[in-house]
């Protein structure tokens, strides 16, 4: 069942340019209990797809999209009070650089106190008359640090965001996030910037989040290597525009758009047969900026099929829920386009 | 830190790998001349790196740091960044200058127009050209570069360490780098050296450390690269 339902999600930014569409019609069904991938190079948008979610966005943009429901709520008919409310308690933020987001001047304790959520009123005034706080602030911080795996929670907690280290602060962020069980987090980057060992820590942590607690994930990545076999479902986005999505068996086995193809090579599996310094596979040119961006299919001028015809914005075909954009995928003999499923 | 010896072949990459806390930086660091080790010596070509002048040691050894964007002066142009180093360090003539500028220029795949530009007016990826253009001008021994993959996209990455792998082929250039990605490493390496707390754990040929790690670090490392979560 789909937790969240995007259609069409399109963003204009005014610049001194004009308006410059920098998410292109992008459609994303996150299946509930899953971990959704969301792979992109930075530029192409998947933060400000998470700005669009969370409802977060500045006043010069215009986001439009055809639906987008979080279970059955329509986000796009709520005023921005309801959105507020829904943020952090039904969906949930991590954000890369997690030191940054922190409040400097504040121990931890005091900043997870805050995102708990808060008791009603009748709730205070019962434990005052028993004179036991069962559920103690302390208690529920310390379970929470416990949750994601940190063990000396009372140093943690009586140090500020500049003493820990950026997994720990990180672990912190992912602690803060699920303090109010949230149905969906949104990990932005959650890794970059960090090492190896503390990479592989956090994102196991996540993935452990989503098997115990059937916390829906999307994670945001623009290394596709380090969380494709983490995610069940992966959708790839270039400049604005989804290029292909699909569940992860579907978009390793059978990649059909060139760009999938390029981003599965980046991989860098040892198993086949690489050449030690050899040249590795990229594709020709850069990602073009945002106010130079091409018409039609944005990979166009990068692509190694492209034809005239690519100048025209393909239309998503839906091939068993594998949905791609593309003139000219590489097709199975024993795929036959489902048509009629175009959305 | 310390003790450490290790060695470098000419045209061999060496690849320094560690967790975060464990030297790599200030290894290299030292090698470039950043920070002075309290003892021991640094031998490059047979010559101890403290007998040689400030000019003949940028001669030979040139660093190229993580972000081209803040470490190429914004305010002058392109043809005057790649200059300075021809004009500090040698007694080559204007016109000499502007050849050796101009050889360098088409060595990283950049076009001669380019030397009006201001930094800012290049994309990251012909900043990263510029940044290497400005280490191999003075055609160097060794070329260090501290962890300059770790912010990149994987394909301008990749990019990178195509037009790395091609210089050296062609230039016949030493390349010490600090990095991450073990994947990576292992594409461009030819002896890595791990390091833990401030010391060599362990220091063999690529093949050997990947077909047969000896310390527990460089096990752990190897590990962390790829883990598989679907078993």
């Amino acid at each position: 069942m789909a937790l969240l339902d995007i259609r069409n999600l399109s963003i204009d930014i005014a610049t001194a340019q004009g308006k410059v569409r920098v998410i292109d019609k992008v459609s994303l069904t996150i299946v509930e209990g899953t971990i959704h991938g969301l792979v992109g190079e930075s530029g192409s948008g998947k933060s400000l797809i998470a700005k669009a979610i969370l409802g977060v966005h500045k006043s010069n943009w215009t986001v439009t999209a055809d639906r987008m429901f979080l279970d059955s709520t329509d986000l796009t008919k709520l005023s921005s009070d309801e959105r507020r409310k829904i943020m952090g308690k039904e969906i949930s933020m991590i954000f890369q650089y997690p030191r940054s987001y922190l409040d400097p001047s504040k121990k931890i304790f005091t900043q997870i106190k805050e995102v708990l959520p808060t008791d009603t009123l009748k709730q205070r005034f019962m434990d005052k008359i028993k004179r036991t706080s069962t559920y103690s602030t302390e208690l529920r911080i310390k379970e929470l640090l416990h949750k994601v795996g940190i063990q000396n929670d009372k140093t943690v907690l009586a140090s500020y965001p500049h003493e820990l280290s950026e997994g720990i602060c990180q672990k912190v962020m992912i602690a803060m996030a699920i303090a109010n069980n949230p149905r969906l987090i949104i990990a932005d980057e959650p890794t970059t910037s960090m090492e190896a060992v503390t990479q592989e820590q956090i994102l196991r942590l996540l993935y452990k989040l989503n098997q115990l607690h059937n916390t829906t994930i999307l994670l945001l990545s623009n290394n596709f290597g380090s969380i494709s076999n983490l995610s069940d479902y992966i959708s790839i986005i270039y400049c604005g525009q989804t290029v292909e999505s699909g569940s992860y068996k579907q978009i390793m086995k059978h990649p059909m758009h060139p760009y999938t193809e390029a981003m599965i090579k980046t991989t860098l599996n040892f198993d086949e047969s690489h050449n030690h310094k050899s040249q590795l596979y990229t594709l020709p040119g850069s990602i073009p900026s945002t106010n130079k961006l091409p018409i039609g299919c944005r990979l166009g001028p990068r692509c190694p099929r492209a034809q005239s015809t690519c100048v025209i914005t393909p239309q998503p075909v839906n091939y068993k829920g594998h949905v791609i954009r593309c003139h000219f995928p590489t097709l199975d003999d024993n795929k036959d386009a489902n048509t009629s499923q175009r959305n | 830190m310390g003790p450490n010896s290790f060695s470098l072949a000419q045209g061999k990459t060496l690849a320094i790998v560690g967790q975060s806390g464990s030297g790599k930086s200030s290894l290299v660091q030292m090698i470039a001349g950043l920070k002075t080790p309290t003892s021991g010596e640094i031998y490059i070509k047979g010559k101890p790196l403290s007998s040689l002048t400030q000019q003949e040691r940028c001669r030979s050894i040139r660093m190229i740091f993580q972000d081209p964007s803040s470490s190429l002066n914004p305010k002058i142009r392109i043809g005057r960044i790649l200059a300075a180093p021809l004009a500090l360090n040698t007694s080559l003539n204007e016109q000499e200058i502007e050849q050796q500028i101009k050889e360098t220029l088409s060595l990283v795949g950049l076009l001669p127009d380019y030397l009006d530009f201001y930094p800012n007016m290049l994309s990251p990826l012909q900043q990263h050209q510029v940044a290497l253009a400005r280490a191999m001008i003075l055609n160097p021994d060794i070329i260090i570069a501290d962890q300059i993959f770790a912010m990149l996209d994987i394909s301008l990455r990749f990019k990178i360490v195509n037009l790395l792998l091609t210089i050296q082929q062609k230039k016949n250039v030493s390349f010490i780098f600090v990095a991450h990605n073990m994947n990576l490493v292992r594409h461009m390496s030819d002896r890595i050296i791990v390091m833990h707390n401030g010391l060599i754990v362990e220091d063999n040929t690529t093949e050997a450390i990947y077909n047969a790690p000896q310390s527990t670090f460089t096990k752990r490392l190897l590990q962390s690269d790829q883990p598989d979560y679907r078993k």
